[in-house]
């Protein structure tokens, strides 16, 4: 029988400082990233670009009481052309588009932000543990993931809130819980190769236990490219919204962009302007997305190339 | 390779079995009671009892996953209210209309998305490539329904060289040439919002698979023989990037069918996705499962063709 292994207290003394002074440089290493990224992403035009047509976006949705002329639920004269008093128009109820599409901005950015958050938090903690765990768990895991990738995810949404739904919250929710698997697949990855390297190698010898590496080393440098997949998922978040309330399954409470658009249908023929403004918005704001996607996964790796969400 | 096709065409059975349990789900988190969620609405009082009855819905919920899955795996995926008919009947009726509709603009969209993808890649860096990128780039953000919408607005009621809507005339041929040519320009503006909408996808994946390929060893290797640019990268890089370029397109046919449904609601084609806007409109829950259903299994069968072929093509990959 062979003597257990026991580290003398020096060794444990030595992995603890070693630790310490391992994190202290990962810091500085971070802190000198984020300014080499972000001057990087600067140095693109087109990146840039898209920053600014989120900008535009994101400053009518925040100030949409002081810019808006009207009220966007007020009914005025219905059909009315684009021109004076209504710049863009009415709609077939006597909404002025433009109020609508300076409101409607608000439910697309909280579908942007609400389920692509919900979705990248989801994702990358549902990634890292059974990437850094391994074994059976692992396996079980990427079967699922393959299994939830593969099913159209379109036609499960249009389910879930057909059968449950349309509340706004609800729906962010939903579109947060069936994009996440994505996240989860590209933050597994790298947490198959990160687990391998020295930093975290000298915190399991030091005996931190696995959350805790997981949390404070795995999951901060194996998130670079979950953030570049998470502008997709916003542009992917913003375009079905636009189309579940196209298909007239929006929250009715709410004022949204594919709503003018399902309210402006019927008169393509006779009102065309009801529907060519908020197409226009839903274009800007995605493009916007698309943009500064691009111009992150540029950065990060400028092998990657994006594909749609 | 017949080991590796078996385990794939094996690996339907655990998909399926999931989206059955999803759809399982959702009709007992419904609100209200499981057998009106199975009937849908409209249906009269006594099919509601009967359904209960046949499902066994009083029975306990393990039992009844049981029922249920016993019914799809018969095939039959219950009964629509509105079209009075089985789903099955409904859905395989629309099929045809959709398969059309996405050959007619996935063909050409693979073909001259590969190109203009291959095009981008052989001029990587340079204007022309950031060029293709930022059309790619706006071609993503323009959503399908607006383009169906402006499609109709330009063609349809401005110039009105094209019908805006449906599949056929009412005065057309039913059968013949004629027919043909009424068919093809009913599908002439939707086809083009669904090649429209795909055609960015390919660029990019052609574009990403090339660049990729061309800082392969290989590559330089071939440079440093002497062979020409051209034949470097026609006979070395294209066809080594063509292939996972085309691969991952078969393998995600879902955003394709998602296009879909939204561009035959659009032109009101009478495919799946205008039946499953139809059965959203109609709340005909049994429809929308139904639809949900075989969407999954065409999106999984067409995934598992495609890989196969790529592993018969690509004498490289061995599947164990």
């Amino acid at each position: 029988m062979s003597a257990p292994i026991v580290a003398s207290d020096e060794a444990v003394a030595r992995l603890d400082d070693e630790h310490a002074a391992a994190m202290e440089g990962l810091r500085r290493a971070r802190a000198v990233g984020v300014r080499a990224f972000v001057a990087r992403f600067f140095a693109q035009p087109f990146a840039v670009a898209g920053l600014v047509l989120l900008g535009i976006v994101a400053a009518a949705a925040a100030f949409a009481p002081l810019i808006a002329p009207y009220d966007p639920f007020a009914l005025n004269r219905t059909l009315q052309p684009p021109g004076q008093p209504f710049w863009l128009g009415t709609d077939p109820l006597g909404r002025d588009v433009l109020s609508q599409i300076i409101w409607g901005g608000r439910v697309s950015l909280a579908f942007a932000f609400g389920a692509a958050a919900l979705s990248l938090a989801v994702g990358v903690v549902a990634g890292a543990i059974p990437g850094y765990v391994g074994g059976v768990v692992d396996d079980i895991f990427s079967r699922f993931l393959e299994t939830f990738l593969v099913i159209p995810r379109l036609f499960l949404i249009i389910l879930i809130v057909a059968l449950l739904g349309s509340n706004i919250l609800f729906v962010i929710a939903v579109m947060g819980l069936t994009m996440w698997p994505s996240n989860a697949k590209i933050m597994r990855a790298q947490v198959l190769t990160i687990k391998k390297r020295g930093y975290v190698q000298a915190a399991i010898a030091a005996g931190v236990s696995p959350l805790p590496i997981i949390f404070r080393h795995v999951i901060p440098n194996g998130l670079a490219p979950v953030i570049a997949n998470s502008t997709l998922q916003m542009a992917y978040a913003v375009l079905t919204e636009a189309g579940l309330s196209f298909l007239g399954l929006g929250d009715q409470n709410q004022i949204s962009w594919g709503q003018i658009l399902n309210a402006g249908q019927s008169y393509v023929r006779s009102a065309p302007w009801i529907v060519i403004s908020p197409g226009l918005a839903i274009m800007t704001l995605l493009l916007g997305l698309h943009l500064v996607g691009d111009g992150v996964t540029r950065v990060l790796n400028p092998r990657l190339s994006l594909g749609r969400e | 390779m017949r080991r590796y096709a078996v385990r794939r065409v094996v690996q339907i059975v655990p998909v399926m079995l999931f989206i059955a349990i999803v759809n399982f789900l959702l009709i007992h988190l419904a609100p209200g009671d499981p057998a009106s969620a199975l009937a849908g609405e409209g249906a009269p009082q006594e099919f509601i009892e009967a359904l209960r009855v046949d499902y066994g819905l009083d029975k306990p919920l393990i039992e009844q996953l049981g029922t249920y899955l016993g019914t799809l795996l018969r095939g039959d995926l219950g009964f629509s209210f509105a079209y009075r008919r089985s789903v099955v009947e409904v859905i395989v009726e629309r099929l045809p209309a959709t398969l059309l509709l996405v050959f007619a603009s996935q063909i050409p969209a693979i073909v001259l998305g590969t190109l203009l993808g291959a095009y981008s890649a052989r001029h990587y860096p340079s204007k022309i490539d950031n060029l293709v990128t930022a059309v790619s780039l706006s071609l993503y953000a323009v959503p399908i329904f607006w383009s169906g919408l402006l499609l109709i607005l330009v063609f349809a009621v401005w110039l009105r060289w094209l019908p805006a809507s449906g599949m056929f005339s009412l005065a057309s041929p039913s059968e013949g040439f004629g027919r043909v040519v009424d068919v093809a320009r009913h599908m002439a503006l939707p086809a083009t919002a669904l090649f429209l909408y795909s055609l960015p996808t390919y660029v990019r994946l052609t574009r990403a698979s090339v660049i990729e390929v061309m800082r392969e060893d290989f590559i330089t290797t071939a440079r440093a023989i002497g062979y020409s640019e051209n034949v470097v990268f026609f006979r070395h890089a294209l066809r080594n990037a063509l292939l996972p370029a085309v691969t991952v397109a078969g393998l995600s046919l879902s955003f394709v069918f998602a296009g879909a449904l939204l561009t035959e609601t659009v032109f009101g084609w009478p495919g799946m996705g205008r039946l499953m806007y139809e059965g959203v409109l109609k709340r005909d829950y049994p429809v929308l499962m139904g639809v949900f259903l075989v969407t999954s299994a065409l999106v999984l069968i067409v995934g598992i063709l495609t890989d196969l072929l790529y592993a018969r093509l690509d004498p490289r990959v061995s599947y164990e």
